[in-house]
């Protein structure tokens, strides 16, 4: 055994290893499936919404004479951002990813259409850490 | 471990950027919750304002509407002459036993409005004519006692629309009596002889929470929540892989090479 090949060695176990290490791999595919349903369900209210809101504005509908759907619209989108935010931070801790990638997903959905460019991205990256992953069951 | 960690730029930055986000978010949540509280003293001013007895009887039916139980109302118009009649077993505000005067104020036309004008000591009905006009808070019909017979000249039991219609003369187009009565908080030309009653409904009715904004008041707060929620776990984890790698280096096996 030489000097340097044991000094590699530990350097390997002071960093760990890039694949990860699930105890159950479905669990990681149900997060990232709700993290996509979310992504979706905040991007597409957030679009209705968007366009209802150029369409109040262009028409100049005072706030009092809006129709109730529009406050109703506003207030669900916000629950189920938080709802994303939630399915975002449960997959982002579960695939150990970094703070800044944790909230440039957060921030996409707030802006429109945004939402689905960040489950596009999230989709292509966890997938194949799902097929690569370590089942420690095994 | 804990404290070195957190004296790390990257920590002292996140810990900056954490306390700014959650202050940004507690700043949202009180001005959104102060939005609620304003929208609801503007729609209790509103409430607050009289308006005429027809504006708070709006249902077609023969019901008053929720937001118009004890709301004050004013009524104008000429006292019906055939419209007078006196409720037996009633008290004034001092709980004196007695009679309350309830006449129909013709508010408007082929309309009786029935007003409750005050207390008497005495069966009697004072002289009651002219042009009114009353302030007073819109009650419903006293049906507690259904069962209770009217019969015309006799004092009632209860204020009820269907026993003044009974009772009171409507004249020939047979005026339509209005559901619920207002009672009177202010008569002018005073009444002389009936001595004003509180009314039973004294408060102004009351409105919804506004939904909207106390709904977003506690989106931001929760939003504060996940802020901190994510500081903590990553903070935790930080501080995991730091005392983990300071027993590394504590730990690590001395290599000694054989081969030499």
């Amino acid at each position: 055994m030489s000097e340097s090949k044991s000094q590699a060695s530990a350097a390997d176990q002071v960093k760990p290893p890039a694949k990860l290490s699930l105890a159950n791999p479905k669990s990681l595919r149900g997060a990232l499936f709700r993290f996509r349903v979310m992504a979706f369900v905040t991007g597409v209210i957030l679009g209705i919404m968007t366009l209802a809101m150029i369409w109040v504005y262009a028409a100049g509908i005072p706030e009092g004479e809006r129709p109730g759907w529009y406050g109703f619209g506003w207030v669900a989108h916000g629950w189920l951002y938080i709802a994303y935010v939630a399915a975002s931070l449960d997959l982002v801790f579960r695939v150990k990813w970094h703070v800044g990638k944790a909230l440039l997903i957060m921030v996409a959905g707030t802006i429109p259409f945004m939402s689905f460019v960040a489950e596009r991205y999230v989709t292509n990256r966890v997938e194949p850490l799902i097929e690569d992953s370590v089942d420690l069951r095994n | 471990m804990n404290l070195a960690t957190l004296r790390t730029s990257k920590w002292v930055l996140r810990t900056v950027l954490a306390l700014l986000f959650v202050g940004f978010c507690l700043v949202l949540a009180s001005w959104q919750w102060q939005r609620s509280q304003d929208e609801l003293a503007v729609e209790r001013a509103a409430l607050a304002e009289p308006i005429s007895v027809g504006e708070a009887l709006t249902a077609t039916d023969d019901t008053i509407p929720l937001e118009s139980l004890g709301r004050q109302v004013t009524v104008s118009g000429p006292l019906s002459p055939g419209a007078q009649t006196l409720v037996r077993d009633r008290t004034s505000d001092s709980d004196a036993a007695g009679y309350w005067v309830v006449a129909g104020v013709e508010a408007a036309p082929n309309e009786i409005v029935p007003v409750l004008l005050g207390w008497t000591a005495t069966p009697e009905l004072p002289e009651l004519a002219g042009d009114v006009l009353v302030t007073g808070r819109l009650q419903p019909d006293e049906n507690f006692y259904p069962e209770a017979g009217v019969s015309i000249g006799e004092p009632l039991l209860t204020i009820t629309k269907s026993g003044l219609t009974q009772v009171w003369d409507r004249g020939e187009s047979a005026a339509v009596v209005t559901p619920g009565f207002v009672a009177a908080l202010s008569v002018s030309p005073a009444t002389p002889g009936l001595e004003l009653v509180t009314p039973l409904i004294g408060t102004d009715p009351d409105v919804g929470l506004p939904v909207r904004n106390v709904l977003y008041s506690l989106q931001w707060l929760v939003l504060a929540g996940f802020a901190i929620f994510m500081w903590v776990k990553w903070f935790r984890e930080d501080v995991a892989e730091a005392t983990a790698a300071h027993s590394e280096v504590e730990n690590r096996p001395v290599q000694v090479s054989l081969d030499a």
